[in-house]
């Protein structure tokens, strides 16, 4: 082969990569638009329900373990809040009792022991209100890391963040399928 | 979602101070008798006990307890002493004697101290 007819296949070899650069970079641009669109829908999900979003670009396992931790969060919260009502219901009605042990006909002894009871039952409320203020806190922090790992790590990604790729294309027009190595700068 | 976690946010830092514990009265309210002693002489048992002169007694309680079956029998005494004698229907047996102040709204005062005398008969 002689050198004129290398440098003819090199520049034949150049515009077929170029023109195939072209067909990925039109390929590209629509599937960042598609991710732009899903980033979106998968910011709205989330702020319907940490980790929804997640599951929604295909993360499964981060979007599960989000969904979890919100949900167990969440019904301990609820619980103990439930909890807290209910026993402080009770506390208030024995510290009614026990004030009204102070206008008279009562004993040392049956305001001792209302006392005592009064005391643990504030040191349960002490823990219950504890629980519920710390499962909130986690709540509301899972919440939050949900939609700041959508809007700060999850970006769309470019194809110059992607670098090199290979790409396989499939016939067209009458040409045969190939092999393509592109990058965008 | 925002709804309920701001609402249990509000809650959680709203429960501090809806469980806070009454002042608690019951124990300077009245003074408990103390040192009590017990003796038995002639049939009767002789009870002895001090008290501070500043403390509003209206009367005092004097219990008795049998000691195998845990029988008790209540007496009063006037606020002006700090004695007392106690004739009973013994049997021969160990009794058991506490003494508790009260006071005008008729608030009892914590117990003294046990005093337990054999009683023969």
């Amino acid at each position: 082969m002689t050198a004129r007819g290398v440098t003819g296949l090199t520049v034949g070899a150049m515009l077929w990569v170029m023109f195939a650069a072209s067909d990925l970079q039109a390929e590209e641009d629509v599937f960042a638009e598609r991710q732009i669109g899903s980033r979106k829908q998968a910011i709205l999900l989330s702020a319907l329900f940490p980790g929804m979003g997640q599951l929604s670009k295909g993360r499964k396992i981060t979007g599960s373990i989000l969904v979890l931790a919100e949900l167990s969060s969440l019904a301990t919260a609820l619980m103990a809040n439930e909890n807290y009502r209910t026993r402080l219901d009770n506390f208030r009605r024995q510290k009614s009792e026990y004030e009204e042990m102070a206008a008279g006909d009562s004993q040392f002894d049956a305001a001792e022991t209302r006392w005592q009871r009064l005391q643990k039952d504030a040191e349960n409320l002490d823990n219950l209100g504890l629980t519920r203020r710390v499962f909130t806190a986690a709540a509301l922090g899972i919440y939050a890391y949900s939609l700041a790992d959508l809007l700060l790590f999850d970006g769309p990604k470019t194809t110059a963040a992607a670098g090199w790729r290979l790409r396989a294309l499939p016939a067209i027009h009458g040409a045969p399928a190939r092999l393509v190595i592109a990058s965008r700068f | 979602m925002w709804l309920l976690l701001v609402t249990l946010a509000l809650l959680g830092t709203s429960c501090g101070d809806q469980h806070s514990l009454p002042a608690k009265f019951h124990e300077d309210r009245v003074e408990s008798p103390k040192a009590l002693s017990a003796t038995y002489e002639e049939e009767r048992v002789v009870l002895q006990w001090t008290i501070s002169a500043s403390a509003q007694i209206l009367y005092y309680i004097v219990t008795v307890a049998e000691g195998s079956t845990g029988t008790e029998w209540k007496f009063t005494a006037p606020s002006a002493t700090q004695a007392d004698t106690v004739e009973f229907a013994w049997t021969d047996s160990f009794y058991t004697f506490r003494v508790e102040a009260v006071d005008a709204t008729d608030f009892v005062s914590e117990s003294s101290n046990l005093d337990t005398v054999f009683i023969p008969q």
